[in-house]
């Protein structure tokens, strides 16, 4: 069975937490990344079904990222470092990060930090929710900037991340109606598909220090015939 | 394609949402876009929408329902639940 991942969900409160796993659960997620206080991962863990990973935003302009890094690659699962331009992904790939959330748009980063993404195994992310709160003029500039995203990781060959990036329950969709929600930028399905579904779980399995024999906890493919 | 209301604030009638679904449409694709996508209303309730449209036209319609967060002041959420060339089948699965 298909593992569905949303990497990025950020809840504004404590109620907006129980309404975004309820309805995770509910449009078919079974693997959520939670940005929350330590406090609250030991409350909702095992919530609805879901397995919840700890994740942390970093900004990419702090002045110690390595640091930051180093301190809290223990505590959480998930460590992203937030970009809003080619300086920041620069800084967070030579940091070690190897998840970078771009929230530059409708800027876009140049091809040759698509270059080193790739050479250094790090996932660019792109939080989908954003494309909801644009108008309909500033949408033009939004869907051109993505089409450029895809097409530069597609040449260089660095792996795309699409997730909710939610804030409350009303932005998240379900694993294939967020896939979609690209398509009216001009990029392909099986494109959209890989970043949306492939992507997700192999970072997961890469995470979670696991190869592509997983099946489930216990188990594992150790032979085939 | 069956789409389930899975959340909103407050009841919506489902041609409303239908003309807004539209409205995406045209927005994203373009009046042209809007006549291949064929989209008409067959069916709705409380809880859910039947549509029709082109099987050429499935992802660009699925993205016009993902694009429906908001209608008037009332929040709601939708999900493509389905997707079969019968209603026989659309029917089944709602069950």
């Amino acid at each position: 069975m298909r593992r569905y991942i949303d990497l990025h969900v950020k809840p504004n409160d404590e109620k907006a937490i129980y309404n975004i796993l309820e309805t995770a659960s509910k449009l078919g997620y079974s693997i959520v990344g939670l940005v929350a206080d330590e406090a609250v991962y030991r409350l909702v863990e095992g919530y609805s079904g879901l397995k919840i990973l700890r994740r942390v935003d970093i900004d990419a302009k702090l002045a110690d990222l390595r640091g930051y890094r180093v301190k809290l690659c223990r505590k959480y699962d998930v460590i992203s470092a937030i970009c809003r331009d080619s300086m920041d992904i620069r800084r967070a790939l030579k940091s070690g990060f190897n998840l970078l959330c771009f929230k530059g748009l409708p800027q876009t980063p140049k091809i040759t930090d698509f270059s080193l993404i790739e050479g250094s195994e790090a996932y660019l992310e792109l939080d989908v929710c954003d494309l909801l709160s644009f108008g309909r003029d500033e949408r033009v500039a939004i869907f051109r900037a993505v089409a450029r995203i895809f097409r530069y990781a597609s040449r260089k060959k660095a792996k795309l991340i699409i997730a909710s990036g939610a804030v409350d329950a009303y932005k998240l969709r379900a694993p294939l109606d967020l896939a979609s929600m690209v398509i009216p930028a001009g990029v392909s399905w099986d494109e959209v598909l890989i970043a949306a579904v492939h992507n997700p779980y192999s970072f997961f399995s890469k995470i979670m220090g696991k190869d592509n024999g997983y099946i489930c906890e216990g188990v594992r493919v150790t032979g085939r015939w | 394609m069956l789409i389930e209301i899975v959340k909103g604030s407050v009841c919506i009638d489902g041609k409303r949402i239908f003309s807004v679904l539209k409205d995406n449409l045209a927005e994203f694709y373009g009046e042209y876009g809007l006549s291949l996508a064929d989209v008409y209303l067959l069916e709705y309730g409380d809880e859910y929408l039947i549509i029709s449209c082109d099987h050429r036209m499935v992802q660009q319609v699925r993205s016009a329902v993902a694009y429906i967060d908001r209608i008037g002041d009332a929040n709601i959420l939708l999900r493509v639940s389905s997707i079969s060339g019968t209603l026989r089948r659309l029917r089944m699965r709602m069950k």
